[in-house]
């Protein structure tokens, strides 16, 4: 200890210079891989740039921002996203909390149970999204046929067809993947709490749901609502399972999916990029939210 | 030590004369096995002097079109032959490489092409692909199905409506295949094959999608196809097609769910391997006109080879882009029931042994329907998604309420004139003079 106090004291008054230069890989590192593609987009959503042609370029001011604005199908996917966002982010918030209790019991195996539960998280999206679209289909489908042996449903469903079925089918897909990740945030807020406090409260006998309702509940709020903003800041960018788990229609496509339609398949870079860029700005919104609800809460 | 700079040398001379190609290939039914043996082959016969690596691409056709976009406007050279779609050359013409510079004027037998096929491979005077095999739009059906029912083949759409109707009611009399089985399988998932079968379908009922120059997508043909392909999904096919692609089909039909099946011929071979349980029981059939005594149709695919502008190794690319589309290959590749592009291989004996559906696709070939690639040129993509969205949408929204065709089709025609004028707009306003990145922002903000 006493041999690293002074190392530490020393730091903290350390010059600048050497404070910049331990900086400078990971400030380098992040220019060149997030802030010039960012630049890039950004200036490319005010010209007529296309694909095949990014070198002649005019300068069109806030015209592809204009006709966005115009566009249905942008304002129809942007409501798609917000759908699946407000819908999955509870869902996955309330299961999350279920299984984070559940998880902070000790119990013979938990350890194993924690890992175990993690598994759809870890399995890349692209790979799970394409496996529950072979589970739903309706011809060769797992999951209807198992519906049709208990005899919940007679024809199958066709879950990735209709506009209204596949944002379900979405959803199910984004609850069942991301509610590990949740419960796994959850379950550590929860290990942080106070112990005198439960302990106070089992003296005084209190029932389950009451503990849970006038104890947890608010103790974890702070780490409820993180929790959900991150979840939030992911689910508006959901890419993947809306590409596999759709028809490919215009009516059921999410921000990033119009984005990269127009930048890719239209050629349109300078629309396609000022999609993009919006969607940049709904994230960026929802961290200014985060971080000044994070600022507030060191201040408390 | 001189013996060592010796050998240096020489490794240095041999390591440096190895070149490997870079191909790209989909991994549709059997073509990758059947481009690698054909590489094997190549490479056998140029002695073993260079490498060849094969790029997998993925399932559907715009996805690997939007790749190829990537590339080519990265310039990027670590490609060297590209498999493209025929609607897509026009597309790519000025990134590709003049392959007549290649060879000598008689090598390759241009005039035993089909006429259609012909027109694809050039792009104003350069030759810029070459076909590695044709494709045309045909329907495959159960002739097993069709003699027990007594039914006959289908001459029309309508009969074909009715024997599918039929043949399903009856078949679905049988618990085990009440929920599976299904009279006609095609695909409507929102991507290129709607935008295939869309076009066969107007065609085959007497209309088109270009009149006299003109976006002309609100014809009553139109209309009627339309309605005729809603009456399809609700009553001979399943919901499911709204998402399938051609593997996802051709899975309902192998596995013996389905009487008729809108498909490429690949699915030929694969349909007769002795595993399946269709094998031997399936025939081939052309587009069927909508009335009796109208023409039959189909409509023109194929994958053709290129070579980009930007590969280092152009003149042994052209070599191998060669080999892989000469007679002797399509002949071998024809046993996989892909089409030949020579007029001439549907002559030959063995090839209409392997395959006797090929009698028909000659002439379905001869009266092939484009896709309006010609027309939209570098806008093609963006008109293809319009087509296969407004239809998936009609088709779509047909089973849940009652769509209102015309409304939707008459938006289709004002959207597909926006992209002709704007390719127009743009090629007027584009500077003829290459303008420098700076000046151009110097004058943007004026000085």
């Amino acid at each position: 200890m006493k041999l690293i106090l002074p190392i530490i004291k020393k730091k903290k008054v350390g010059n600048n210079l050497s404070n910049w230069l331990f900086l400078a890989p990971c400030l380098i590192v992040l220019v060149v891989c997030a802030g010039w593609p960012l630049f890039r987009t950004i200036f490319f959503s005010f010209t007529d740039a296309t694909l095949d042609n990014l070198k002649e370029i005019t300068f069109v001011g806030t015209d592809n921002f204009v006709s966005l604005a115009r566009n249905q199908e942008w304002w129809k996917a942007v409501l798609n996203t917000f759908i699946i966002a407000i819908i999955s982010v509870p869902l996955e918030t309330c299961l999350g909390i279920i299984v984070a209790l559940v998880l902070n019991k000790s119990f013979k195996g938990c350890g194993i149970m924690r890992a175990v539960v993690l598994i759809p998280w870890t399995i890349p999206t692209i790979v799970s999204a394409r496996m529950w679209a072979w589970m739903l289909n309706d011809a060769y489908g797992i999951i209807n046929e198992l519906l049709i042996r208990a005899s919940i449903i007679d024809v199958p469903i066709p879950w990735t067809v209709s506009n209204t079925m596949s944002i379900v089918s979405i959803i199910l897909v984004d609850v069942w993947k991301t509610t590990p990740y949740m419960a796994l945030l959850l379950l550590a807020g929860l290990q942080s709490l106070p112990q005198d406090c439960f302990e106070a409260a089992d003296v005084d006998s209190i029932p389950p749901l009451k503990k849970f309702f006038k104890l947890i509940l608010p103790l974890m709020k702070p780490t409820i609502i993180v929790a959900m903003i991150f979840r939030t800041l992911d689910a508006v960018k959901i890419f993947d399972l809306v590409y596999i788990l759709s028809s490919g229609n215009s009516a059921n496509a999410t921000m990033s999916v119009f984005a990269r339609k127009h930048l890719v398949d239209y050629n349109e870079v300078g629309y396609g990029s000022a999609a993009a860029t919006v969607l940049l700005f709904f994230v960026a919104f929802l961290g200014v939210i985060y971080i000044s609800f994070s600022s507030r809460k060191m201040r408390d | 030590m001189k013996k060592l700079i010796a050998f240096l040398f020489i490794f240095y001379f041999f390591s440096s004369n190895c070149i490997t190609l870079k191909i790209t290939c989909r991994s549709k039914g059997m073509e990758l096995t059947l481009l690698k043996e054909t590489i094997d082959e190549w490479v056998k016969r140029t002695g073993n002097e260079h490498k060849v690596e094969v790029i997998v691409l993925p399932h559907a056709s715009n996805e690997c079109f939007a790749l190829y976009k990537q590339w080519l406007s990265a310039e990027a050279f670590d490609v060297d032959i590209m498999q493209m779609d025929v609607a897509w050359i026009g597309v790519f013409a000025d990134s590709l490489a003049d392959l007549s510079e290649f060879y000598t004027p008689n090598e390759i037998d241009i005039d035993d092409y089909f006429d259609a096929i012909k027109r694809s491979m050039y792009s104003g005077k350069r030759m810029v692909a070459l076909p590695l095999y044709a494709d045309c739009g045909i329907i495959y059906y159960r002739a097993d199905l069709l003699e027990n029912y007594e039914q006959p083949v289908p001459k029309t759409w309508q009969e074909l409506y009715d024997v599918a109707l039929y043949i399903q009611n009856e078949e679905r009399k049988n618990p085990e295949k009440k929920n599976k089985f299904c009279g006609f399988v095609f695909q409507a998932k929102a991507f290129e094959m709607l935008t295939c079968n869309f076009v066969e379908i107007v065609d085959s009922f007497g209309g088109s999608l270009i009149k006299d120059g003109k976006v002309n997508v609100d014809s009553e043909e139109i209309q009627k196809s339309l309605l005729f392909l809603i009456d399809c999904l609700k009553n001979i096919s399943t919901r499911s097609i709204l998402n399938y692609s051609e593997e996802d089909s051709r899975g309902v039909f192998q596995s013996g769910n389905a009487v008729f099946m809108k498909n490429w011929p690949y699915a030929w071979s694969l349909l007769n391997d002795p595993s399946t349980a269709v094998a031997g029981k399936v025939k081939v059939m052309a587009i069927p006109p909508s009335e009796d005594g109208g023409k039959a149709s189909g409509v023109l695919g194929g994958w053709f080879v290129t070579v980009s502008r930007y590969s280092r190794h152009k003149a042994l690319a052209a070599n191998l882009v060669k080999f892989l589309t000469c007679k002797e290959q399509q002949r071998i590749r024809s046993k996989n029931s892909y089409l030949p592009a020579f007029k001439s291989l549907y002559e030959d004996p063995q090839v209409l042994k392997d395959n006797p559906f090929f009698v028909q696709i000659r002439e379905s070939l001869k009266n092939a329907v484009t896709r309006p690639s010609e027309y939209f040129g570098k806008n093609y993509s963006k008109a293809s998604s319009e087509i296969f969205n407004a239809v998936n949408t009609i088709l779509t929204d047909s089973i849940e309420s009652k769509v209102n065709i015309k409304r939707e089709l008459k938006r289709l025609n004002k959207k597909l004139n926006t992209i002709k004028y704007s390719e127009k707009d743009s090629e007027k306003n584009r500077p003829t003079k290459k303008e420098g990145f700076w000046n151009r922002i110097k004058k943007f903000f004026g000085f």
